[in-house]
């Protein structure tokens, strides 16, 4: 993109909505973040044209370091067509004017509530998490002051505390998303609510991963190549989310994050993909789910997919 | 066709060109020099500095230091006038005395690398509040040098540093050792720039 196109873009916007020195201040706090992975950096979170929860931590990180040579690719609980990925993809693409595309091996950037895409990613690819509760420890300790006593010791025996009463009270670690992790032996992460089924995603990533906070004001980082451990105890091992017997229904594919979406109140659902991207690229390369209109079964396809 | 003003004129020399697209491209540049620690990269938004500032580490300057940062200069730096009075002009930053007061500390030359100690540690609450220094060096080069592992690199990297102060790798050591604590650094020389965050360690035992 060019200067003169740039200088077409809404009058009284900078290039990515920010203005230069909050720019500064929040590519100070990710140099920090990069530099101790898995610690919370406070920064000045600013105001954005669009609620707390809609993801202004991830729209500031991005905005921070996107540039008119990227692509962007949004995606919300894995679908690229849901209302937040397009409000965000709306803004950034009036905004910043970059190139947009649905597909994971493509985007430079790609920002995400809750999902890390099925498709491996790659070197030079950075991931930007919208985070709400940046703080692992929160719900179990209230006080700002305390948990970040605790994160200064390395002392996270509550934590495993809580993992135990989840052992006591339902026989196995029931926490299914935000399933905390540890990062290079030092530092308890909480990966945004993400299924624990991508918690192994983010462990040695040749992508950068950031992560941003904009209601509770913290940016943290996994560089590249990064230790993220799982917590958990001998006797009970970290394990993701198992389908057995359980296919796409428009794709075909298994082993993979699914939705339940309900087809009538008698009772009957089918599994998609949750990675929208995913499933279309599957179709397209002619594999059918048993639901999938070419696929023989006859049932209408599910609203919103 | 912007000129660089001649060494007496008195006139501040001119900064980035188009800021925020600038800026933009040198922090990507920055940002991944920290995440994938020692991999020497080029810097393609290099700006020319008074002297004795190389034009990369303008670029970082610039791309940093604002009016809410501190900036430390060793005494060569310090010692050239129409530098600070450029970095005045075009960050606002505060010129620090004292370099464990400062977010950012100036490095004329690897030759002549301060004790990494002197500078702001930050504590382990804030491990955040710490110096990143910006250390001007002739050559870098991952060919041959000290093994480093650590987040961000995939098995290991050479990272090669001329001149180097005797001591300089003594000082990483023990500042990994108190890890989240410590310094990064970014190395710069007149085109290229490599990144020693306080994560790395030396693969010959920390």
């Amino acid at each position: 993109m060019s200067l003169s196109e740039i200088s077409e873009q809404p009058a009284g916007y900078n290039f990515a909505y920010l203005d230069e020195q909050t720019k500064r201040m929040i590519r100070r706090a990710i140099l920090k973040a990069i530099a101790i992975p898995g610690y919370q950096v406070p920064f000045a979170s600013r105001e954005m044209p669009m609620p707390y929860g809609w993801g202004t931590g991830g729209i500031q990180v991005t905005a921070s370091i996107i540039g008119p040579d990227d692509v962007l690719k949004v995606i919300d609980q894995g679908a690229d067509d849901t209302t937040n990925a397009v409000s965000i993809r709306n803004f950034f693409a009036r905004t910043a004017g970059v190139a947009m595309t649905s597909r994971a091996e493509e985007a430079t950037i790609i920002q995400t509530r809750h999902r890390i895409p099925e498709t491996p990613l790659h070197t030079g690819q950075i991931l930007v998490y919208q985070v709400p509760i940046p703080e692992p420890l929160r719900f179990l300790e209230p006080r700002e002051t305390e948990t970040r006593k605790m994160h200064a010791l390395s002392e996270y025996g509550l934590m495993h505390v809580k993992l135990y009463e989840d052992i006591a009270r339902h026989g196995h670690i029931a926490t299914t998303y935000a399933y905390p992790v540890m990062v290079e032996d030092r530092y308890v992460m909480d990966p945004s609510p993400t299924p624990k089924f991508d918690n192994p995603k983010m462990h040695m990533s040749p992508a950068l991963q950031l992560f941003g906070a904009g209601r509770e004001k913290r940016i943290y980082a996994v560089p590249p190549h990064t230790k993220v451990v799982s917590l958990d105890f001998e006797d009970h091992p970290f394990s993701v989310q198992e389908w057995p017997d359980t296919q796409c229904a428009m794709c075909g594919a298994e082993g993979v994050y699914f939705d339940e979406v309900l087809l009538d109140d008698r009772g009957g659902r089918m599994f998609v993909c949750s990675d929208t991207d995913y499933c279309e690229r599957r179709q397209a390369e002619g594999h059918f789910g048993h639901l999938h209109a070419s696929g023989g079964a006859g049932a209408a396809a599910p609203e919103n997919r | 066709m912007r000129q660089d003003p001649s060494p007496d004129s008195g006139a501040i020399w001119p900064g980035f060109s188009a800021p925020a697209l600038q800026s933009q491209s040198a922090f990507r540049t920055v940002m991944l020099a920290l995440s994938e620690p020692g991999k020497v990269r080029e810097a393609t938004e290099r700006v020319n500095a008074p002297d004795p500032l190389n034009p990369v580490a303008a670029m970082v300057l610039l791309t940093l230091c604002d009016v809410d940062t501190s900036v430390w200069l060793d005494a060569e730096m310090r010692a050239h006038r129409e530098l600070s009075d450029f970095i005045r002009f075009h960050t606002g930053s505060t010129i620090v005395e004292s370099p464990s007061r400062a977010q950012f500390a100036f490095v004329s030359s690897s030759r002549r690398v301060p004790d990494l100690k002197n500078f702001a540690q930050g504590s382990d609450s804030y491990p955040d509040r710490s110096t990143t220094l910006i250390v001007q060096t002739e050559a870098l080069t991952n060919d041959a040098g000290t093994l480093l592992q650590g987040p961000g690199i995939e098995t290991s990297i050479r990272l090669g540093i001329a001149p180097l102060s005797d001591t300089f790798w003594d000082c990483v050591r023990s500042n990994h050792r108190q890890f989240p604590r410590g310094v990064d650094v970014i190395f710069c020389t007149n085109t290229h720039l490599a990144g020693l965050p306080r994560s790395t360690r030396l693969a010959s035992g920390a």
